[in-house]
């Protein structure tokens, strides 16, 4: 058995910190669960498909490579830097996109278990980033068979794409609590939140450089997704390592994580009843 | 030691769903207005008990009376908003089937998940199916997924699921209504055994018959306050004679 021997509660001595804390660390403790409940919502989800899970890859590749002919002809760039570009840039935002709206149902589509078990909530947060770093693991797998056969020039710098993406799965923690609690609350919060990554796809250079942004240039660094994109994608794409970039996702990101961890440890014990 | 203490527990639901509500069903907990605003349910009121290992309570009363919130607080799953609970021993409970489940699995894969879940690992976890599997006696049912079980079925797995991993604490909310004779024996012998290894069951029912049966004690609540509580015998006359049975 996983729970402690002794539960004790005292609604006068909450302890919220230490039991958030003491969540997570329960919640990684359950790494296998969470592991194979990720693979079962792959599962569920292609259900009865005979590619299945691979369908992942397939939508992922129709998409750079048509984003990549349009945009090389419609501004007359070369064609494989740009789908490299574009083939990079997408594989990131995909994991960002959906650490931030699968964050925000985390607790929503979880809420059988979640009132049937004393479980972590942490578990679930879990589960959501152990399935979106295996589908970022598909189209990943694209995305290196783009840089291969497009003949592109990787650096030894590519390796920073790495802590870059470490940086992710760390934010994505925060994202899924912070979002997680406020959208089980305030459902609003959920629609609001997806028509906003719709609009930041295209206000974020992903599709297009910012060297095509023409006056929207100087609008760019005021979106942090830009930042985010840019710490993975400059060392595989231009082998640079983008420091001020690094600098601005790191300061973004402690701020982002205290604010999740103290929204989270403060409404946790509420969560079960605003379903 | 096994041990199940509340000391003044009250609880209060938030209702999000309509702010005029204002008349309760009989027997169910009072609306309120909140602290911070808005309406709520009182589910608990002021509720204290101890209940020591060995022990078989059942929880009576009507509907709404907070038989199922109090099972959960007991459960550590809800907080209360105030007083203090105290739970020894591990905990186990089954409110509603399907629960904890994940009905598009198979039961197979179910068990492995629960497995997974009380920390085992993958290859304990497949070695615990077959043992399992004995006790609920699905056949090969069991590479089905769980939504094409009947109600009783699922019961079977779920109660299976529930009390197979070393409880100690079994928390039972109105779980014997669907499942066969057979099974239902299966499931009596499964929470003497809890309770002879000096566990504890908490029965939730309002069926004065299944609590006599089951129990030793019982507890009555109404509209989330405890009514009365002693000898199983009593308990249920009183409340029989009531007239809210």
């Amino acid at each position: 058995m996983t729970q402690p021997a002794v539960f004790k509660y005292h609604a006068d001595e909450r302890r919220d910190f230490t039991r958030a804390i003491a969540d997570l660390h329960r919640g990684l403790k359950l790494w296998r669960l969470w592991f194979e409940l990720a693979l079962d919502d792959l599962r569920q989800r292609y259900r009865r498909t005979v590619f299945g899970a691979l369908w992942v890859s397939v939508s992922y590749l129709v998409f750079a490579v048509t984003i990549a002919l349009i945009g090389s002809q419609m501004t007359g760039t070369a064609l494989y830097p740009f789908m490299v570009y574009v083939a990079v840039g997408y594989l990131a935002w995909n994991f960002i996109n959906a650490s931030v709206t699968d964050g925000c149902t985390v607790f929503i589509n979880t809420e059988n278990w979640i009132a049937g078990l004393r479980l972590p909530f942490s578990l679930f947060v879990f589960q959501s980033i152990a399935r979106e770093t295996i589908i970022f693991g598909y189209g990943g797998a694209i995305a290196a068979a783009i840089i291969v056969l497009t003949g592109h020039d990787l650096a030894w710098t590519a390796l920073a794409a790495l802590p870059a993406l470490m940086l992710y799965l760390i934010n994505a923690v925060a994202s899924h609590l912070f979002f997680g609690v406020l959208v089980t609350r305030y459902r609003d919060i959920a629609q609001i939140i997806q028509t906003a990554m719709r609009v930041l796809f295209f206000l974020t250079p992903l599709i297009w450089t910012p060297e095509q942004a023409g006056g929207l240039r100087d609008w760019l660094w005021w979106n942090p997704f830009t930042y985010f994109i840019d710490i993975f994608r400059a060392p595989i794409v231009d082998g640079i390592i983008p420091w001020s970039s690094w600098l601005f996702c790191l300061t973004f990101s402690a701020v982002f994580c205290l604010i999740a961890f103290s929204l989270f440890a403060h409404f946790r014990r509420r969560i079960v009843f605003w379903f | 030691m096994v041990s199940l203490t509340l000391n003044h527990v009250s609880l209060t639901y938030p209702i999000f769903d309509s702010n005029t509500v204002e008349d309760s069903p009989d027997g169910a907990g009072r609306i309120e207005k909140r602290k911070h605003g808005g309406l709520g349910l009182r589910a608990l009121h002021d509720i204290t008990l101890s209940i020591r290992q060995g022990d078989r309570v059942g929880l009576i009363g009507r509907n709404g009376s907070g038989k199922s919130t109090l099972l959960r607080v007991m459960a550590g799953i809800y907080a209360p908003d105030a007083g203090a609970v105290l739970i020894e021993g591990q905990t186990a409970g089954l409110f509603e089937v399907g629960l904890g489940m994940r009905i598009e699995a198979t039961g197979r894969r179910n068990i492995i998940l629960r497995a997974l879940m009380e920390g085992d690992t993958r290859d304990e976890a497949e070695a615990r199916v077959d043992q399992i599997a004995d006790f609920v006696e699905l056949r090969d049912f069991l590479d089905l997924p769980v939504r094409t079980y009947s109600q009783g079925m699922m019961m079977r797995l779920a109660f299976a699921l529930t009390t197979s991993f070393g409880a100690e604490i079994a928390l039972l909310d109105e779980w014997i209504g669907t499942g066969d004779k057979n099974f239902r024996k299966k499931a009596d012998a499964r929470m003497q055994e809890i309770v002879a290894n000096a566990g504890i069951v908490v029965l939730a029912s309002h069926n004065p018959e299944l609590v006599l049966k089951h129990c030793e004690q019982a507890i009555w609540l109404d509209q989330g306050m405890i009514r009365k509580s002693g000898a199983v015998e009593d308990i249920v006359r009183a409340y029989e004679n009531s007239g809210d049975s």
